[in-house]
């Protein structure tokens, strides 16, 4: 359960690592969007505000990534991250696990 | 690249589903050393995707006021532009406004691009001038008399069909220049020696033709008004006359004369500390007493101390001219002695005894 940071060059693990965060937080945003475009509170105007600018967020990174040439270890600490979270996940929601743990540790 | 679907759960699955549900967290803890509680932790948290909160009805009010203001935010910031036009400079200013029964000085950004200059408000919207440089024929700057702060620099533009488009900036030169600048590089000449209308003629509209101004200039009338039962006092810029029949006061913004005195009717004329509007400071002002009918009234100008002096002296000789006049034309009633004018003793009696002139009487 550890993240796999580049330690040759700390500026693909580093900045992979920041990106990826914001990535996450922008998919999470967007997630969010979607919910309240379909809540029908909002109107056309800030809908159509909301969309450009995640657009343009979305733009920005994309961007970013190119220029610094990281999309690679970007979607490597995903990857990484994602696999935590799925065995966090996993190890809480099946009970069989925690007997399997407790075995290991015996 | 290769479309793949794992089963696997990922990070952003996790917080959407924490988002799209809600954590709600209600927690009191207290932290003891040795049995003795040193700190205590309340906590409550609610962390939700902003749909979810609205569900439950929280925020919603803060919601609708952050949507709000962002929209008042967004409200057209700049003119609409034309497909090749680009701003070039932008000053906030004000122009001279001239229209039906509206006179003033309108307030609004101005902006030089390279077609046009244009002058717009944001709230309320509104694009308060829009002047194609080609229909300009010339600028300059003058020197004009300002209701504060003695004079001060104003951009005259005339247009091709003569009509006078006054500008007034903190900084004027830098804005005629960058329209000169563009002006030149469109390759518009511009008239030199322009004869820019004067507009004093303000005068020729209350004077009588045989009026004659002795003493005029600029002064602050104390302007008051009855609201719900209590006087109201407002200051107001324009032109004190006085001329040989009359004393009166020209009002800059309403174009009319709001005050208006024979000169006969001046009674006292005194520069004296008088209170302005509401707040207690006391200024200088010129507080001239007058008949009114049979009452005595009183009215205040006000100006710069110098000359408040100058007037108050011209009124003066005024006020003296006009009683030696009235000694002249003074007569004692020759039953009980009241001094009247020659005329109504003669031709209504005197007012305390009621004696009659013989003459009137046969």
């Amino acid at each position: 359960m550890a993240l796999e940071i580049d330690e040759d060059n700390l500026k693909h693990g580093l900045l992979g690592l920041i990106m990826a965060l914001v990535e996450i937080i922008r998919d999470a945003l967007k997630h969010q969007a979607r919910k309240r475009m379909l809540g029908e509170t909002l109107t056309s105007e800030e809908m159509e505000k909301l969309g450009n600018a995640l657009m343009e967020l979305d733009i920005a990174i994309e961007n970013i990534k190119e220029e610094q040439g990281i999309t690679e270890s970007v979607k490597g600490v995903r990857d990484g991250l994602d696999e935590v979270v799925d065995s966090v996940v996993d190890r809480l929601l099946n009970p069989e696990r925690w007997a399997e743990d407790a075995e290991e540790n015996v | 690249m290769e479309p793949n679907r794992s089963p696997q759960a990922t990070l952003n699955d996790l917080l959407d589903r924490i988002l799209d549900k809600g954590l709600l967290l209600n927690t009191d803890l207290i932290v003891t050393v040795a049995g003795i509680p040193l700190i205590g932790i309340n906590l409550k948290l609610a962390l939700a995707g902003m749909e979810t909160m609205l569900e439950y009805g929280i925020m919603k009010d803060w919601d609708e006021a952050q949507r709000a203001v962002a929209r008042k935010e967004t409200e057209r910031q700049t003119p609409t532009l034309g497909n090749e036009e680009e701003i070039i400079f932008s000053v906030f200013g004000s122009h001279w406004y001239s229209k039906g029964i509206y006179n003033n000085w309108r307030p609004g950004t101005i902006y030089i691009t390279n077609e046009r200059l244009i002058m717009f408000r944001k709230i309320p919207y509104e694009v308060l001038l829009d002047i194609k440089y080609e229909k300009i024929k010339g600028m300059a700057i003058q020197e004009k008399d300002h209701f504060i702060n003695g004079t001060r620099e104003e951009l005259y533009l005339v247009l091709q069909d003569d009509e006078m488009v006054r500008l007034h900036t903190t900084d004027v030169l830098s804005l005629k220049k960058a329209m000169e600048n563009i002006i030149t590089t469109k390759g518009i000449s511009l008239e030199d020696n322009l004869v820019f209308p004067v507009d004093d003629e303000v005068l020729g509209e209350f004077m009588k033709a045989d009026e004659k101004v002795t003493h005029s200039g600029k002064m602050w009338y104390r302007y008051s008004y009855i609201m719900e039962g209590t006087t109201h006092y407002q200051w107001k810029p324009g032109q004190l006359y006085l001329t040989d029949q009359r004393l009166c006061w020209w009002c800059d913004f309403d174009k009319k004369l709001l005050f208006e005195i024979s000169t006969d009717a001046m009674v006292h004329i005194a520069v004296q500390d008088v209170q302005f509007g509401t707040a207690p400071i006391e200024e200088k002002s010129l507080v001239l007493l007058y008949k009114d009918g049979q009452d005595n009234q009183v009215v205040c100008f006000s100006d710069n101390e110098e000359s408040l002096r100058e007037w108050e002296k011209v009124i003066k000789e005024q006020i003296g001219d006009s009683e030696k006049e009235s000694e002249k034309n003074m007569e004692t009633c020759p039953i009980c002695g009241k001094k009247e004018k020659r005329e109504t003793l003669l031709s209504y009696g005197c007012s305390r005894c009621g004696w009659m002139s013989h003459r009137k009487q046969s």
